[in-house]
């Protein structure tokens, strides 16, 4: 065997499997270290958000301690709003999981036969693009009149918002799969309809996968339009009751469990995939 | 059907390709191309640029459609892609997201074959290859060299009729494409497939075939491409490319391309 390899990811694991014993502690600082770096930021911004409350620059604007408070009753205390942070998380933890998941349902398979079939793309094309500017919130209150108001209408804003990212990167990725691997497929015995799951689907996952992290993002922002009206539980409904009683500081707390919400739910698909995937090279980029 | 005619692996007959362009203008690519390749048989095609060897190839493969003659394979006529004529590309075409073992017994398992029997195939075309320490890898993780040789594993772990080979060590360094030679050679006398071989090398071609075909024209030469030369090589394998013999039939070969060249004949009156 004299030829070497010249790959980054191989020389990488070479080096881990040849270091020292030491190897893997300074590894760890590392990755504390990298982690640690995301800290300052928030912090200096939650600082200045003290700050400007204090000095009276902003009228209005609850300060980052009372708005911990309400938060702490809103998971565990006994006030009107109390204790009810759990329920509204994972109904709209729900709301988001059912539309997001019927959104990736119809998008993926719609998209690979957009991607894979001419007459099929000519077919929607145009209707596609047609709906795809549309904002959500655009749709809401047809949806309203429509859906009537509640769950439903909410779930299907969701499926609004999480359909069209995941559509245009699964067809993007189809288009782009590599035609010789079909054709490697093809003299090994793969059938034209069997390669769409042996070779096309592989091929495009990672751009699937992008989508998916996309459109997931997307479910998360329209909840707050899509939980308006007539529902009585679910961040945007909390949010909207806080705004109804003029509790600044309960809409604050309601805004940054999305962000987290939504943060933690894009950790999780990613890390289910991954373990999905057992190292399997499908999701691109890091790995 | 006759004896003579079962123990031909292709029998290609007054073959022709012409290409339709969008606004009905055509291409003739190939024209009356008589050739019948024998099982067990190592045909090399050679030739510039454009000559059309690889359509040829392609049109065997089944991956186009041939305008007019016939093409018969062992199956009978060609119509598609089939596992019975494995392809080695210039650009590997493995599967990324598979491993070194899974590109191998991608084949087997699309036949359905047992595992115990996907399992042998798997493990005795890894080691022909030399590549059983490599085999949980993914191909993106090896050299070229190394890719090709899990590409040649993959087909002949299917087992095919034919193996077809397009310029596979077209984009590797000339050390490995040596070694790469030598190795195809000693699979070639241990599993014996039958291969046609697409090369612009005529070394190549005179190192590793039983039998050498010339093409030439091509669009590009106002004639569609046709073969111009035949030469049957007998020298024992592995072959001396420094030997007297060899490049005997090797001067006797690239007199054979050159002299269809026009530029070559104005490049030689201007130097001699």
């Amino acid at each position: 065997m004299t030829e070497v390899l010249n790959s980054p990811p191989a020389a990488a694991r070479t080096t881990v499997r040849t270091t020292t014993a030491a190897a893997p502690v300074r590894r760890h600082v590392g990755r504390l270290g990298r982690a640690a770096l995301a800290v300052p930021v928030p912090v200096l911004a939650l600082a200045l958000w003290h700050v400007a409350v204090r000095q009276g620059w902003v009228a209005n604007l609850p300060a980052p301690g009372d708005v911990g408070e309400s938060a702490l009753d809103l998971l565990q205390g006994g006030s009107a709003f109390g204790s009810t942070l759990g329920l509204h998380i994972l109904a709209s933890a729900e709301r988001v999981g059912i539309g997001f998941g019927i959104a990736c349902l119809v998008a993926v398979p719609l998209g690979v036969l957009m991607g894979r079939s001419a007459l099929v793309s000519r077919m929607l094309d145009l209707m596609i693009s047609l709906l795809r500017p549309i904002p959500v919130t655009a749709w809401a209150p047809l949806m309203v009149v429509i859906v009537g108001i509640g769950s439903k209408s909410a779930i299907v804003l969701i499926v609004i918002a999480g359909f069209f990212p995941v559509l245009l990167n699964t067809i993007a990725g189809v288009k782009a799969v590599p035609p010789r691997l079909l054709e490697a497929a093809a003299m090994l015995g793969t059938g034209r309809h069997r390669a769409l799951w042996k070779v096309v689907l592989p091929a495009a996952a990672p751009n699937v996968f992008a989508g998916m992290r996309i459109g997931l993002g997307f479910c998360w922002v329209v909840l707050v339009v899509g939980e308006t009206v007539g529902v009585e539980t679910g961040l945007g409904a909390l949010i909207t009751q806080a705004w109804q009683v003029s509790r600044t500081e309960l809409i604050i707390v309601g805004m940054l469990t999305i962000g987290l919400a939504g943060y933690l739910s894009d950790r999780f698909m990613t890390l289910t995939l991954r373990l999905l995937l057992r190292g399997r090279p499908l999701l691109g980029g890091h790995r | 059907m006759t004896d003579a005619v079962t123990t031909l692996a292709l029998r290609i007959k007054d073959v022709g390709k012409t290409y339709t362009g969008h606004r009905g203008n055509s291409v003739e690519a190939l024209r009356g191309i008589n050739l019948d390749v024998a099982e067990g048989e190592f045909v090399c095609l050679v030739g510039a640029s454009g000559c059309g060897k690889s359509t040829l190839l392609r049109l065997v493969a089944g991956f186009e459609d041939i305008s007019s003659g016939q093409l018969d394979a062992r199956n009978g006529p060609v119509c598609g892609p089939g596992p019975d004529r494995g392809v080695v590309f210039q650009d590997y075409g493995l599967f990324p997201w598979l491993t070194v073992a899974g590109n191998i017994a991608y084949g087997p398992r699309q036949r359905g074959l047992p595992s115990a029997e996907i399992a042998a195939r798997t493990a005795r075309y890894l080691t022909m290859v030399q590549l059983d320490s490599f085999a949980d890898r993914y191909p993106s993780e090896l050299s070229g060299g190394m890719q090709q040789r899990v590409a040649i594993a993959r087909v002949l772990a299917n087992d095919p009729a034919v193996l077809l080979m397009d310029e596979p060590f077209g984009a590797l360094d000339s050390l490995t494409r040596e070694r790469l030679q030598y190795s195809l050679t000693e699979i070639w006398q241990q599993v014996r497939p039958t291969v046609l071989f697409v090369t612009h090398s005529v070394e190549e071609a005179l190192f590793l075939a039983d039998r050498v075909i010339v093409m030439s024209g091509g669009p590009n030469h106002g004639v569609p491409g046709h073969i111009v030369h035949e030469e049957r090589v007998t020298l024992a394998r592995p072959r001396d490319v420094t030997a007297p013999e060899f490049n005997t039939i090797k001067r006797r070969l690239l007199d054979a391309i050159h002299a269809q060249l026009p530029d070559f004949a104005v490049a030689s009156v201007a130097s001699g």
